[in-house]
């Protein structure tokens, strides 16, 4: 196990440092040492996996500087972290990798904000210090405001400024809450915060719960907080868009499930699992009737991420092992389908994403055109793509618990999602008239990329039954 | 125990930043309200750690009663050093907003980009 805890947090900002540098000394190696840095971090990532695994224990606590969790600011990797860890990780590796053909001429400004981000997640998903964790929230959330904006239109800048500002709000919501447990406890260390927050008084706990729980909603866009994800999403580039709904998303998913059992679900004061049912209902619903009415290829995506993290917040609200496993395996997949169609529907459309002027494009690129039936298909639930397991575990989650209304939502946003990615395939996959051997092939690295997502999306349901054994597991340790 | 008069002024600015973020169309005061809402935060942060006659945990005992605690005094200035980076963020890019379309405020914009 060694240093590896606090190495995939300073390995990526020792890289986001040095490639401005490399580039200006020696620019015709850029690219090499990029590939190179995102597969040392995603090696450093694996053997940390690895090393837990290897373990065998509960948890693994690396104090910094030597300093126990009395006095010093510790990071923790247990079974939870270990899981997001590996969802991240990979899915940080696959932006880092298909960014290098699709943003060829981008500025070596680029690379460091993506590399600041992929240290600040792992920070997230590693401390076990409340303050330490706002820290990061806001070091991945304030690099990933100028990559929306990374093409400099106005409709980009524009949209960047409006996902910072909710962004910003969500932070300082989060802030609150960190200082009332501060107040409440006189410690900011999640395993003490645990141990005494039932004595905690009962007006206290609710402000405390009820704080993290909307600031986190507007980072995960559940509605009635989710305006700020689709321009953001859609006029981002296509790399990034990727990144914001596979990668950044489920940081608000991860901090949901790792604080929530944290505050005991603010069971007496104030009913965290119905709110998530509610507004998750209201979210997959909602979700899909919005991107029902979008014209934009990019835009009905970014409005299925807000409807498929409504899955998500289900998952959670149902309550129960079940429930929670559901949504952490809900949450590899959407990563994995979601960064691939956005990775896609890049390489099919070049400019505009508005599916007016897409008529048949998609016969005209490969590999993309096949991958993006294939994650779409998956984003809608069907199988043989993984989704389908993890929206099943999710409705036998909420059938185990009686909630036969909840069950019915799934399938319900199924179809909704079919009938919209249905209108998608119609324009993408229409026959044009246009010479048959006009076909574009994507360069080989972005091949492996889309073939790696599209495969990925298969595989997480060939092994569906021994991903939900171990997410299972997870949850157990979490919700008991 | 009554709210002393630093927890009204705490509630009022985190109460009208927040009401400028809401409610204002201009980029400017939007930035503004952010920036009055992280003050009520980081003075309730300041405020927490101290009661009056509290001294400074420098010399001699560092911690026990009459000793204010540090913690939340170190945490304030990370937030504050978080808040300003944000706010100098915010404003680059509302400059670069204010190059594209000529104008600072909301409704002007949504109009010029249709």
């Amino acid at each position: 196990m060694s240093h590896l805890p606090i190495l995939v947090i300073a390995i990526p900002l020792l890289f986001a440092f040095l490639i401005p540098l490399i580039s200006m000394l020696f620019p015709s190696v850029r690219r090499i040492t990029v590939t190179a840095m995102g597969l040392v971090y995603a090696g450093l990532v694996g053997m940390m996996i690895w090393g837990y695994h290897a373990m065998g224990v509960d948890r693994v606590i690396y104090p910094l500087g030597g300093w126990g969790p009395d006095v010093g600011i510790v990071l923790e990797l247990d079974a939870l972290s270990a899981a997001f860890a590996g969802i991240m990780g990979l899915g940080i590796l696959l932006v880092i990798l298909y960014s290098q053909d699709y943003m060829e001429a981008a500025e070596s400004k680029y690379y460091v904000l993506l590399f600041i981000v992929a240290s600040g997640i792992m920070g997230i998903i590693l401390t076990a210090d409340f303050f330490n964790l706002y820290v990061f929230i806001e070091m991945s959330a304030i690099a990933s405001f100028p990559l929306v904006a990374v093409s400099r239109r106005g409709t980009a800048l524009f949209a960047s400024l409006y996902y910072m500002v909710f962004t910003l709000v969500s932070s300082a919501l989060i802030l609150l809450g960190i200082i009332l447990v501060y107040a409440a406890t006189g410690s900011l260390n999640m395993g003490e915060v645990a141990a005494v927050f039932d004595t905690i008084p009962e007006l206290t706990r609710a402000s405390i719960v009820g704080s993290f729980v909307i600031g986190l909603s507007v980072k995960v866009a559940l509605i009635p907080f989710h305006s700020w994800l689709p321009p953001a999403h859609a006029e981002a580039v296509s790399p990034i868009s990727a990144l914001l709904s596979g990668v950044l998303l489920k940081n608000g998913v991860y901090m949901l499930m790792r604080l929530l059992p944290i505050f005991g679900f603010g069971d007496g004061s104030l009913d965290v699992r119905t709110l998530l049912l509610v507004i998750g209902v209201l979210t997959v619903i909602g979700g899909n009737v919005l991107a029902m009415g979008q014209g934009n290829v990019k835009r009905i995506l970014a409005c299925s991420s807000v409807a498929h993290m409504g899955y998500i917040a289900l998952g959670i609200g149902i309550g129960g092992a079940l429930g929670f496993a559901g949504a952490l395996f809900h949450s590899l997949n959407h990563m994995l389908m979601k960064a691939g169609a956005f990775f896609s529907v890049g390489c099919i459309a070049d400019g505009s994403f508005e599916l007016s002027g897409l008529r048949g494009a998609a016969l005209r690129t490969r590999p993309a055109g096949i991958t993006f039936a294939m994650s779409t298909a998956g984003l809608i639930g069907l199988p043989p793509f993984g989704s389908f397991a993890s929206k099943i575990m999710i409705m036998f989650a909420a059938i185990d618990a009686g909630m036969i209304g909840i069950a019915a939502v799934l399938p319900a946003g199924a179809v909704l999602s079919a009938i919209y990615y249905g209108r998608v395939y119609q324009v993408l996959y229409a026959p044009s008239e246009r010479e048959p051997d006009d076909v574009s092939i994507s360069p080989w690295q972005t091949t492996i990329v889309l073939v790696v997502t599209a495969v990925g999306s298969i595989a997480t349901l060939v092994w569906a039954g021994n991903l939900a054994r171990i997410f299972a597991t997870i949850a157990d340790y979490l919700v008991g | 125990m009554g709210l002393s008069l630093a927890y009204w002024v705490v509630l009022l600015l985190f109460g009208m930043g927040l009401y400028c973020i809401l409610t204002e169309s201009n980029l400017i005061k939007i930035a503004v309200g952010i920036n009055v809402m992280e003050a009520g935060l980081l003075l309730f942060l300041v405020r927490l750690s101290y009661s009056p006659g509290d001294l400074a945990p420098l010399m001699g005992p560092t911690t026990g009663p009459g000793i204010a605690d540090p913690i939340p005094h170190a945490l304030t200035l990370t937030a504050i050093v978080i808040a300003a980076s944000t706010t100098a963020l915010m404003l680059s890019l509302i400059i670069q907003i204010y190059r594209h379309y000529g104008t600072v405020d909301i409704e002007e914009i949504r109009s010029k980009m249709q």
